[in-house]
């Protein structure tokens, strides 16, 4: 049986915790779920994950402050190129380059300052 | 009706979680809420904004082990310089906040001490830039007249990297400090430490000694520091002198050798006497 509060469901009968107004307390394994994407980086998906197969152009939504969201992305060894969205501000001005010999895989941070700015970091792997 | 465990309240009437001792499990559309900042990063607010309005020294707290908090730092426009307590050890080295505009700092807390790492984004600051006005020809003028005695008004070069007119309150429509330049004496809050010297360059009086900063030496001008500021300071009766001038000669140099001269301008200093 769901639990509400004044009427509103707030731990659903999957045991998903729904509508909540905050939370304060500590986490051990508490994770985000991982969403498999193509071109569309939605703010309110914690983890994202895209594995690029030719040149990909990327739009941005929910963008709102404070949001954060990680994108897990595999250019793969043909270095495909991928196009973001003007929102997007890369740290200096100066964008990463995506096909660097040697690295295929890239953590990409988005951290949102308002309703139409994101600012991101990237890290490159390898392997 | 809030939830309780054991009379003590997990979910309240607003929906909020309290009190967790433990969460597991997977999240979706979940996110800090971001608090708004002026001087305190509490690392117990995940996400903090700060736009800051003036230099700024910040301080820690809600240190405990563990904790993370990211502060989305807006450095302005001029821009203005961040100072981080001693319990903020940094990646490597402390960023150059003149590098950028925008900041984005991660801290994580050590318990005692805070490990912290910064990005810097767009609206980089432009490059320094330390210039003055005014010619021997053409010095830059600050005109005023006694009201009640004294008199005193002069130029002032501030660590904001501003130039300042000065006009005693006293004095006849005296407008006591006004800004005259932000693109000089440095076009941003300076970088380092740079040295000022101020001189007698010509007229009818001389700067004043105790009224100004040291004369004809080169004295420390940065960021923090004290203003330097150089004063006519006329004590006698209105009616008793003439319309005088003071044209001040002032120099910026980056070292306190005062070689190589970086900008030379100079300042006049004019007022009417009854006489």
């Amino acid at each position: 049986m769901a639990i509400k509060i004044a009427g509103t469901e707030v731990i659903s009968n999957t045991r998903a915790v729904v509508n909540m107004g905050s939370i304060e307390g500590n986490y051990t394994n508490f994770h985000g779920s991982v969403t498999a994407i193509t071109t569309a980086l939605d703010m309110s998906k914690p983890m994202m994950s895209v594995t690029l197969s030719g040149a990909t152009t990327f739009t941005a939504s929910n963008i709102e402050t404070g949001k954060v969201a990680l994108l897990m992305m595999d250019v793969t060894s043909s270095g495909h190129a991928p196009t973001w969205p003007a929102s997007i501000h890369w740290p200096m001005g100066t964008e990463y380059t995506w096909d660097t010999t040697g690295i295929t895989k890239w953590l990409v941070c988005f951290t949102c300052w308002d309703s139409t700015t994101i600012r991101a970091t990237a890290t490159g792997w390898g392997a | 009706m809030a939830i309780k465990i054991s009379n003590t309240t997990i979910i309240d009437d607003s929906k909020a979680f309290i009190n967790i001792s433990n969460t597991s499990g997977i999240y979706g559309d979940l996110h800090a809420s971001p608090s708004v900042t002026t001087s305190n990063i509490s690392v117990s607010n995940a996400i903090q904004t700060c736009i800051m309005t003036s230099n700024q020294t910040f301080t820690m707290s809600g240190g405990a082990e563990g904790r993370t908090t990211a502060l989305l730092l807006d450095t302005g426009t001029t821009p203005y310089v961040p100072t981080f307590p001693s319990s903020v050890k940094w990646l490597v080295a402390e960023p150059i906040w003149a590098n950028a505009r925008y900041w984005q700092i991660t801290f994580l807390s050590r318990g005692t001490y805070f490990t912290a790492s910064g990005s810097g984004f767009a609206g980089a600051s432009p490059t320094e830039a330390v210039t003055l006005d005014g010619s021997t020809s053409f010095p830059i003028m600050n005109v005023d007249m006694l009201g009640i005695n004294p008199l005193e008004m002069g130029w002032r070069f501030k660590p904001d990297g501003n130039v300042y007119k000065w006009q005693h309150p006293n004095n006849v429509a005296g407008n006591g400090e006004t800004l005259y330049s932000t693109a000089t004496w440095n076009n941003i809050t300076p970088s380092q430490t740079y040295y000022i010297k101020a001189s007698n360059y010509s007229g009818s009086v001389n700067l004043n000694v105790q009224n100004s900063s040291t004369l004809n030496s080169w004295i420390a001008l940065s960021a923090g520091g004290p203003t330097r500021e150089f004063n006519v300071y006329d004590t006698r009766t209105y009616g008793t002198y003439g319309d005088e001038n003071c044209v001040m000669k002032i120099e910026i140099s980056a070292n306190s050798s005062g070689s190589p001269v970086l900008a030379t301008g100079y300042y006049k200093v004019d007022y009417n006497g009854g006489a």
